[in-house]
């Protein structure tokens, strides 16, 4: 037997040399097909498992990426075959020698970190725990269970760190209302393993040298009509449904497609054709698979779904109502809720309204699905929506529970990426944009009048306030019923300003007028204004009444800068006042319009309002969870 | 929060057209209140030149 300390070891079954890059894997496929595992360190033994047979992944041996500005390499993985489904735990190893599992799997990515509780935890209530109930897993964090899943089959590939091989794994999904998740992977009965979960987005990684080339898929014989059938995405793809003769099929024993019955109506009414390609949200689909779907409650309500499926990114769903598009893709980050159905999630700060509740029958298939499609009745559909976004629950006795987020999609856009004959739109939908909660527009309404108020009051902390006349005018009894004066030179000094008139007379029953004409001592040119001081007051049937004010105010707005003198001149009625008062102060601030510019601000938020309630309404006549009241 | 509105998938993308009339009337309210100009004056202040409405002469 060849040195372990170098990593070099010698294959029991060819005899071939072979070395283990990390001091921290255990396994390793022979290129003779062997799977070695070292027990100790200077020991290795061939072991029972499958090596990968599906292995053309996006992720392959050699992937390197980024995470947390570690640079890592992927060296092997394992890859777990669940109740529905396969996920891969790929082995990475960063620049630093540590590893860890970079989990992939139809369009989620994680990093799977060994994790210690910072509690004692009974390994039997981890276990024992039903989906959607919590219990405390770390000091002062509570984890709800999402779901627990058995492996059926292990299958390995390249060198990487396998903790047990033993039969009857299971895994237990966990995730604290705080955002966290946890996954314990209980090997053989009586060792646990914790793993904290880390989901991004694949972008994230800048994976290079990676796997662009199509899947190879599994090809089948239609078990009705004997036609050829090729199966695209599998290993993940688990049922689908002959375009021809409406057989349905889906994967049994992890191997073959076995019968599950047959489409009642297969027409086949598809307005994408499978095989189509578009582009949403940035990512560019294939179409692989389609089923029209009826809600099994009083609405009877049925809709179209599409199947997408993009090798980086996984697989997405489109479904169709009425012409209103939503697109949906499965999240790792999802709300975390002890109970179902509940009125009102929120997530990240925003609020999603429970919507509709259903269980489903699926009518008509084509094509090929992530997920058992054919189990009708067993899946239970919540719909929360907060628009043009959505979260769909679906709670299923197997898998436990899966969140979708959905986001609204423009028959435009649908139109654009899918040039086909799609139904037009009628009725609201259920994610159109437009709906803008009246909280928000009160909440953004108010903050766009408080800017308003505070740039006009830094503005007018920075005014002149520059008082050029304050002057009484004393008129004599029984003489001319005018007075003129002219003031001596000023000057404004500001590129444009204004000059604000104070007038005061002590008028009674009667009225004054000032005349004043501001004059640009060099130039000529005149600003004038007239301004009038009127105040009437009596007593009529009974009752007292006053009219007008003995104090005006009055602008000369906009006056460029220069030297400027003012022509005053006072009228009043024989018997009228016999002075008045007038302080003239330049640059100063006009309340007033900041008032009219508050009240335009109004106009939108008012309608936008009125807009959204008549539209609410309309969008909410379909939800059994209707806030609103109808007529018929 | 994506910052740019315009955007379908930024929060305040139902604002747009509000944060844009927003921005309107703060540009107008920055510059009636530093010029001094009166909104409501405008048709009570009169203005002459002395150069007189400008017609023709040799």
């Amino acid at each position: 037997m060849m040195s372990s300390i170098t990593g070099l070891y010698q294959c029991p079954d060819c005899s071939k040399p072979v070395s283990f890059r990390s001091n921290e894997t255990n396994v390793i496929v022979c290129t003779c097909g062997s799977v070695l595992r070292r027990k100790e360190i200077a020991d290795i033994d061939a072991i029972i498992t499958e090596i990968i047979a599906f292995s053309d992944d996006f992720i392959q041996v050699g992937t390197t990426g980024k995470w947390k500005n570690k640079a890592f390499e992927v060296i092997g993985r394992y890859r777990f075959w669940l109740d529905e489904s396969v996920y891969n735990y790929w082995t990475v190893v960063f620049s630093d020698g540590t590893h860890c599992y970079l989990g992939e799997g139809y369009g989620l990515y994680a990093f799977f970190e060994k994790a210690l509780l910072d509690m004692t935890v009974d390994t039997d209530e981890i276990k024992r725990t039903t989906t959607g109930n919590d219990i405390e897993l770390m000091r002062d964090e509570y984890y709800v269970l999402h779901s627990k899943d058995s492996v059926s089959k292990i299958e390995v590939e390249g060198e990487l760190l396998l903790p047990e091989l033993g039969s009857g794994i299971r895994t237990y999904d966990y995730s604290s209302y705080k955002g966290n998740h946890l996954q314990f992977i209980e090997w053989v009965p009586g060792l646990i393993t914790a793993y904290k979960v880390e989901y991004l987005k694949a972008d994230k990684l800048e994976l290079k040298n990676v796997n662009t080339s199509p899947l190879k898929g599994k090809d089948i014989k239609c078990p009705g009509c004997k036609m050829d059938v090729h199966i695209k995405t599998f290993p993940y793809a688990q049922s689908g449904s002959c375009t021809k003769c409406g057989k349905r099929f889906s994967l049994r024993d992890k191997t073959r497609f076995d019968a599950v019955g047959k489409d009642k109506t297969n027409d086949n009414a598809l307005n994408i054709p499978i095989g189509s390609v578009g582009e949403l949200s940035g990512i560019k689909y294939e179409v692989i698979g389609y089923a029209r779907k009826e809600e099994l409650n009083e609405y009877n309500s049925r809709w179209k779904e599409y199947v997408l499926y993009s090798k980086k990114e996984g697989y997405a769903f489109l479904a169709e109502y009425n012409g209103h598009w939503i697109y949906l893709r499965e999240q790792g980050d999802v709300p975390v809720l002890n109970r179902l159905p509940v009125n009102e999630l929120e997530y990240e700060r925003e609020s999603f309204k429970l919507f509709n509740n259903y269980e489903y029958k699926t009518l008509d298939t084509a094509g090929e699905f992530p997920y058992d499609i054919f189990n009708d009745g067993t899946v239970k559909v919540y719909e929360f929506i907060s628009p043009p976004e959505m979260w769909t629950a679906e709670r299923n006795n197997k898998e436990g529970l899966i969140w979708f987020y959905g986001r609204h999609i423009s028959l435009d856009h649908m139109l654009n990426q899918f040039p086909y004959a799609l139904p037009s739109c009628s009725g609201v939908g259920v994610l159109e944009p437009g709906f803008v909660s009246p909280g928000k527009i009160f909440k953004v309404t108010f903050l766009a009048m408080l800017f308003l108020l505070l740039v006009h009051l830094i503005i007018s902390a920075f005014q002149q306030n520059k008082v050029l006349l304050d002057t009484t005018y004393y008129m004599l009894p029984d003489t001319a019923n005018t007075i003129t004066s002219v003031t001596d030179k000023f000057k404004l000094t500001k590129w444009k300003s204004n000059l604000m008139f104070n007038i005061s007379a002590d008028v009674n029953n009667n009225w004054f007028e000032l005349s004043a004409n501001l004059v640009n001592a060099k130039t000529g040119e005149e600003f004038a204004i007239e301004q009038g001081v009127e105040y009437y007051s009596g007593y009529t049937d009974g009752e007292s009444w006053a009219e007008g004010s003995k104090d005006e105010t009055a602008y000369l707005s906009s006056v460029p800068a220069g030297t400027y003198f003012l022509q005053l001149q006072g009228s009043k009625p024989s018997g009228g006042v016999n002075s008045f008062s007038i302080k003239v102060t330049n640059d100063t601030i006009v309340n007033k319009n900041l008032y009219i510019f508050i009240l335009l601000l109004l106009i939108w938020p008012v309608v936008q309002y009125i807009i959204v309630v008549n539209k609410e309404k309309r969008r909410w006549y379909n939800s059994p969870f209707s806030p609103y009241t109808y007529e018929d | 929060m994506k910052i740019n509105f315009f955007k379908e998938d930024s929060g305040l993308y139902p604002f747009r057209w509000f944060i844009v009339l927003a921005a309107v009337l703060t540009s107008l309210l920055t510059y009636a209140d530093y010029t001094g100009w009166d909104i409501f004056t405008f048709n009570q202040q009169q203005q002459w030149s002395a150069s007189g409405p400008g017609t023709y002469h040799k």
